[in-house]
């Protein structure tokens, strides 16, 4: 996942040759029934469950059993869904942020998210913490992280350039376990934007909680499909923004 | 997968006892469902177009290829589509450059198929040798040790004899081979559909089998061997497909799998094949073995209580599948097949089943009666059959 580059480095008044460990990117070209669908700028890492992931969570398909065929070969990615002739393209949608996102936003399309998952607060503390020591984010500071989690236990973690790509593979994942998305909840380093939120309500994960900020949009989308959205988990603390009862402190008792 | 639920998938038993799977076995209705799709949806040529549906067409063909290449342990670049068993072995004893004085190795055993490309080397000044089993049809190993000397280029043997059902010690034989520095080629054909087969323990040079003896549809089969390989057999068919360049003066041939699939292949077949390959890992190979063995011991029981029956090969279960041959003494083994097609509808093959060496071996002027089982049949169904004999042996 990392490349040494060259790189000249200035410290105080001197430029000094040297090598820097960067994050690799790749473009992955997705085909789908022959067409070219989409190029999105990945993490070379999880590439099928990227693609299945990301499929899924554009509502390409309903589940992972449309997939007929899914061959990937360096940069391309074939898929095969089960009407052949069908063409599909995509519906543009200039986002927030870097990887591309998501391509869709019609309001009276939102998902509703029906799940009577709870979880406390530690869950979510344990959670980031069982990635945040993770080396790629120590060394290049450029990825971010994504885990999905079943109570305390972790399904999946992923790492990406883009914060998108990173939820579209561990939604990837989950498919390919048969996880059933309404008992998980995600963790995550990056931002939550609308996109995040939308993912998560598309593929009926409760819960999507970060260690960065929240957008307007996404909690207005999280208030509409039923997500619980936490912001800024750092340290002790943390701020629920919406659909809070799921979030609980059962654990008190025993500390 | 319940084994009375799969009758479902082919409906053509509504009506028959089908037993001659050794044969070719039967469709189930997935795997013509995918034969159809591909006409009926992306119907193209393969490796050959850049437009949609040859991309699909050949994605779904290279799906086949991996899917065949994992139900038997080997690499996707390893595995060649043939015709059927008998153009894998073609393709090997055609392809090899023969030197007068080459020697090759063969059994008694043998399918025609395995047989007649090695007799016809006779003629390039290569000679053949034959191992000959008991009446039991076993090998003695030692044999094989004392045939295979430094002229034997190749050995040639059937994993599971289409005639006794009895099992090849195939790694043994391969001990030897290595030794000795001697190609080894198996037929495949009666054992890939039936035991799980991985070619990392085997220790063969070449694999041959067909997808039609496995539920897929005729007209496919494998030739499976080691890429270091493909450089020293010569093409059985030139064409398309198969090159890198050609001008007026030569040609250079791909370096892959392709080189030995000139010509449009038979890509519904394959894919159907494919899809056969999903239906038998869905139930599982464990699975279909322990099936057919259950229903062997039930059939050989049954057939060893009958007086004037004569069954051939090995009697324990354990050396065998579920293919058995036998005679009812005083009758033509055609005629016990007809009289159980117009009593009960059982289908069975009788004759020399294309081992007409081991038939004089034997003894056996008109063949035998062969029932051959699958994951289809029943043990109602091998009652019927044992009662159907019952009665002819009556009369």
């Amino acid at each position: 996942m990392l490349k040494k580059f060259n790189c000249l480095k200035f410290n105080a008044n001197n430029f000094i040759k040297s090598k820097h460990e960067v994050v690799e990117e790749l473009p992955l070209s997705i085909f789908i029934n022959g067409r070219h669908f989409v190029t999105a700028m990945i993490s070379p890492q999880m590439v099928r469950e990227f693609v299945i992931g990301y499929l899924f969570s554009e509502k390409v398909i309903k589940n992972i059993k449309k997939i007929e065929s899914l061959q990937i070969e360096k940069n391309i990615a074939k898929v095969i869904i089960n009407n052949p002739l069908k063409v599909l393209s995509v519906k543009k949608l200039i986002v927030s942020g870097c990887g591309g996102g998501s391509s869709f936003l019609d309001e009276l399309k939102l998902p509703k998210i029906s799940s009577n998952l709870k979880i406390d607060v530690s869950d979510i503390f344990s959670g980031l913490k069982s990635f945040l020591n993770s080396d790629l984010h120590r060394i290049t500071g450029g990825v971010h992280i994504v885990g999905l989690f079943h109570k305390k236990a972790v399904i999946c973690i992923s790492e990406d350039l883009g914060r998108h790509n990173a939820l579209d593979k561990v939604i990837g994942c989950g498919l390919i376990k048969n996880v059933d998305f309404k008992t998980t909840f995600v963790v995550c380093t990056g931002r939550i934007s609308f996109d995040m939120a939308l993912k998560c309500s598309v593929a009926s994960i409760p819960i999507i909680a970060s260690r960065g900020a929240t957008t307007s949009l996404a909690i207005e989308i999280a208030e509409k499909t039923g997500l619980t959205t936490v912001g800024f988990v750092r340290g002790r603390r943390m701020n629920i923004y919406t659909n809070g009862k799921r979030i609980c402190r059962i654990d008190t008792r025993d500390r | 997968m319940n084994f009375a639920e799969i009758k479902t998938d082919f409906p053509i038993l509504k009506d028959i006892i089908y037993m001659d799977s050794a044969s070719t076995s039967l469709t189930p209705e997935p795997v013509l469902n995918a034969v159809l799709k591909y006409y009926r949806e992306y119907n193209a040529n393969v490796g050959r177009g850049v437009h949609r549906l040859s991309q699909i067409a050949s994605q779904k063909y290279k799906d086949a290829r991996r899917k065949v290449a994992d139900f038997i342990s080997a690499n996707e670049e390893e595995v060649i589509f043939t015709k059927n068993t008998t153009e894998a072995i073609n393709t090997v004893a055609s392809g090899l450059r023969w030197k007068k004085g080459d020697k090759v190795v063969t059994t008694l055993l043998e399918h025609h198929s395995n047989f007649l490309p090695w007799l016809r080397l006779k003629s390039f000044g290569v000679a053949l040798d034959i191992v000959k089993p008991d009446k039991n049809g076993k090998f003695n190993v030692s044999d094989f040790e004392e045939m295979i000397d430094d002229k034997t280029r190749l050995v040639a043997v059937t994993y599971i004899s289409n005639v006794l059902g009895t099992i090849t010690p195939i790694e043994e034989i391969s001990a030897i081979c290595k030794k000795k520095n001697a190609l080894l080629l198996v037929d495949g054909a009666q054992s890939v559909p039936h035991i799980h087969v991985d070619v990392r323990n085997l220790g063969c040079n070449f694999l041959c089998f067909s997808g039609h003896k496995m539920l897929g549809p005729k007209g496919t089969g494998i030739l499976w061997m080691k890429e270091d390989f493909f450089d020293r057999l010569e093409p059985l068919n030139f064409g398309g497909g198969m090159i890198d360049d050609v001008s007026l003066n030569s040609y250079e041939l791909t370096k892959g799998y392709e080189r030995f699939e000139g010509g449009t292949p038979n890509i519904a077949g394959v894919i159907g094949f494919g899809r056969a390959i999903d239906y038998l890992n869905k139930i599982g190979m464990d699975k279909i073995k322990d099936h057919e063995a259950k229903l062997t011991e039930r059939l050989l029981e049954g057939l060893l209580e009958m007086k004037r029956v004569e069954i051939y090969g090995s009697l324990n279960s354990k050396e065998r599948i579920g293919i058995v041959s036998f005679n009812i003494k005083g009758l033509n083994p055609h005629d016990v097949a007809l009289m159980l097609d117009e009593a009960s509808n059982i289908m069975v093959r009788s004759g020399h089943l294309c081992c007409m060496p081991l038939m004089k071996y034997f003894g056996l002027k008109e063949g035998v009666v062969r029932v051959s089982l699958y994951l289809y049949n029943t043990e109602e169904e091998v009652d019927t059959f044992l009662e159907t004999v019952k009665e002819i042996v009556k009369c």
